[in-house]
């Protein structure tokens, strides 16, 4: 069901609703930007929740000096795209997982610690989701150099105990 | 005659073993990466109780390419080609996404012909996309009979694209500020006479598949996802619209010409296989209807904007996305003003869709797993990237 | 088998005529092994669909007897149809060791060719399946269209009559592909 364009959230609503809780807030292109803290973002997105309940996505982008982390959401009552950027460190960054308010979430956080090292408190299963099981580092940090040179690559050992583990605790 | 045939022992109450005497020991199975039915590298760790999956764990990530770090080392345009190559069955669509992010930032407004040319490929590529699904998911099935026939029509919308861009496959056709070139001679007409052909054929496909009773009987009621389920996992496409959500991006937030085009949103309530094989089915009706109207309704006029030969587009961020045959495929570029992105992120729909896979499959048997894997289509180029 | 191989040299050896037996015997076997190339299916990426299509109605790959297995004990021929990715390949590798001889691989596309459009700039590509695999066959394009890849089939088939079927079950044979492909013309 879709609100009729009356009953629809305004700009206004929305940022008197969640000022206490966000750094700032603007409309650009019909899309709600909303910067926050790390410590206010799981309060923020917990009481988005009720009106964005689609998860889009959950990206990162290296910005140099500082990590930004994007949460998209949508809400199909209302049609209205919300951005959430937090700013985390670029190593060590950590931050409250939202797997548990949206389940779509879980893979892209695994997919965020596994390209980027953010680490998300709380999730139930962070591992590496793309790259193979003994893989160092983490590839799409802008201080990753591939060795384009690289001719010493080797068979590497696999290991498929950490999966089977897993299974077993299930 | 045949039916007073019996085998005494058959007829024999089976024997029931006290509780403290069964063995409920579980076997850990690895569908492994090579296997017929997985449509790709995919790995599913099943765990077994006897036939029934009780955990199911997707292992992803054997065909990582690194397309999102190797984007920050090439130019714009170098990186449409790449885009092709991540859902390989919806290339198309997979260009439209990336294309229309970098336009955001770029400001470009993309001519009226080429608008309803983008359109009418996009369709042509569900179609040909659907065809594809359908295929594999019979074979999946046991139904080896209509892996042969959509792959002939296949071929038929194959032609159509060679025709107007060169390839088969990886297209790299939709530039930005438009397409990369004009319909050649004839090509409208080529398009109906394939419609019209698909349509009858969509009739003989419904013969063999929609009611045959071992169809029916390996799909209604397997791999059920309920709708709230469905929203909380982000699904989207058709495995989305077969639980009775129906949030179709075409509708919910039109570009090019869809807000000009008049087409029906697909839904079946159900949420098992069966619900997400009709809406696919409905949705190939819908989409010869939009190619329609598309070649109908096509103005004149140049189908590429002016753009300068380098492209450098201001410092920003833009997400744009596409329903695209599996679902809401994203793209997320930005840019710091230097004719290299600095980030340019792919939020596949198959992803996503796969991780509800555990949900769909547990408590169910073995053999189901096969048909939901093909129920929620998924392509691991655009899943691992 | 092996021994039956041994033993029928030594005898055709004494026998006179007896070369003229092992040719003939060859190329039977050959004519048979090039009339029913089983592939293994590991289709990976994109060109894995292009494979599809080639098995499918209108290119048919079953009409020169090529015919998909799913499992590597039945194949003779791997068919690397896609990006090689360090993650897959101690499994392409699993799976070839799994193949009995005599076994080929063909190389499909760009990817498995020498890394393909992946070659530069990422992280966990292999830069060709000849890292892993010895290749018999390079197919190249991005995909290659259908008909480059039943040229390929018939093309391995035309090496066939080049070797010596009855070495393969001899006791003695050498490890890894046979034939030795420096003479035959290029294209």
């Amino acid at each position: 069901m879709i609100y009729p364009t009356e009953m629809q959230m305004t700009f206004d609503d929305f940022t008197t609703r969640f000022e206490k809780l966000a750094t700032s807030a603007e409309e650009r292109d019909g899309v709600w930007h909303v910067t926050a803290t790390p410590e206010k973002a799981r309060p923020l997105l917990e009481s988005a929740r009720s009106i964005f309940d689609y998860p889009e996505d959950l990206t990162c982008a290296d910005e140099g000096e500082t990590l930004r982390v994007l949460y998209r959401l949508y809400s199909l009552t209302q049609r209205r795209v919300l951005h959430v950027h937090v700013t985390i460190p670029r190593i060590g960054g950590r931050l409250p997982t939202v797997s548990d308010l949206w389940r779509g979430l879980e893979w892209h956080e695994r997919e965020a610690f596994d390209l980027f090292g953010v680490v998300f408190d709380g999730h139930p299963d962070l591992r590496r989701i793309l790259t193979w099981e003994g893989f160092q580092g983490h590839p799409l940090l802008k201080d990753y150099k591939v060795d384009n040179e690289d001719s010493s690559w080797r068979i590497p050992e696999q290991c498929d105990m950490e999966i089977v583990d897993l299974l077993k605790q299930a | 005659m045949l039916r007073d045939f019996r085998i005494p022992e058959f007829d024999a109450p089976p024997v029931e073993l006290p509780a403290s005497e069964v063995d409920h020991d579980t076997t850990i199975v690895s569908m492994g990466p090579q296997h017929p039915s997985t449509h790709g590298v995919l790995r599913l760790m099943l765990k077994l109780d006897g036939e029934t999956v009780v955990k199911l764990v997707p292992v992803i990530g054997y065909l990582h390419r690194g397309t999102e770090k190797l984007a920050e080392s090439r130019t714009y345009t170098m990186v449409i080609p790449y885009t092709d190559r991540l859902d390989y069955l919806g290339s198309m669509c997979m260009n439209l996404g990336y294309v229309r992010a970098v336009e955001k930032l770029l400001g470009v407004e993309v001519p009226e012909r080429a608008r309803y040319l983008r359109t009418a490929i996009a369709e042509l590529q569900r179609l040909a996309s659907h065809l594809l699904w359908l295929a594999s998911f019979s074979l999946d099935l046991g139904a080896a009979t209509m892996f042969i026939y959509p792959f002939r029509e296949r071929e038929d919308v194959l032609d159509l694209f060679e025709a107007i861009c060169g390839a088969r496959l990886t297209y790299n056709y939709i530039r930005f500020g438009g397409v990369l070139a004009d319909m050649p001679e004839g090509w409208p007409q080529r398009v109906e006479k394939y419609l019209k052909l698909q349509e009858q054929r969509l009739v003989e496909y419904e013969n063999v598949l929609t009611g045959n009773p071992v169809f029916v009987a390996r799909n209604k009621g397997v791999g059920r996802i309920s709708g709230e389920d469905a929203v909380n996992y982000g699904l989207s496409g058709p495995s989305l619209r077969g639980s009775g959500v129906d949030f179709d991006l075409r509708k919910h937030d039109p570009c090019d010409a869809y807000g000009d085009i008049d087409f029906k949103v697909c839904t079946a309530s159900e949420g098992d296989c069966f619900a997400r094989y009709r809406v696919r089915m409905d949705e190939m009706r819908e989409s010869i209807g939009i190619v329609r109207q598309c070649l109908a309704k096509m103005p004149e006029g140049d189908v590429l904007a002016k753009l300068p030969r380098a492209i450098k587009p201001p410092a920003g961020e833009a997400y744009a996305r596409v329903e695209a045959p599996r679902g809401i495929f994203g793209a997320f570029v930005v840019s710091d003003g230097t004719n290299q992105p600095l980030r340019v992120r792919f939020r596949s729909p198959s992803f996503v869709n796969l991780s509800a896979l555990n949900q769909m499959c547990a408590g169910g048997k073995l053999a189901d797993v096969v048909a939901v894997l093909g129920s929620i289509d998924i392509v691991l180029g655009e899943i691992d990237r | 088998m092996g021994m039956t191989g041994d033993r029928l040299a030594e005898v055709c050896g004494r026998v006179p005529g007896g070369s003229f037996v092992m040719a003939r015997l060859d190329d039977v076997l050959n004519w048979a092994r090039e009339s029913s190339q089983w592939p293994l299916t590991f289709g990976l990426a994109c060109c894995a669909i292009e494979m599809m299509a080639t098995g499918a109605s209108h290119y048919d790959q079953d009409r020169i007897g090529v015919m998909f297995r799913a499992t590597p004990r039945q194949s003779d021929l791997m068919i690397v149809a896609g990006t090689v990715t360090k993650k897959i390949a101690p499994i392409l590798r699993r799976l070839y060791d799994q193949m009995p001889d005599p076994k080929y691989v063909i190389a499909m596309g760009n990817c498995a060719t020498g890394g393909g459009p992946y070659y530069y700039d990422t992280y966990s590509v292999v830069r060709g399946v000849d890292l892993i695999v010895p290749v018999d066959l390079y197919v190249p394009g991005c995909p290659p269209r259908p008909e480059q890849l039943l040229d390929a089939f018939l093309e391995l088939g035309r090496r066939y009559k080049k070797e010596h079927a009855l070495r393969h079950i001899r006791s003695d044979r050498p490890e890894g592909p046979v034939a030795q492909p420096d003479d035959l013309p290029i294209g």
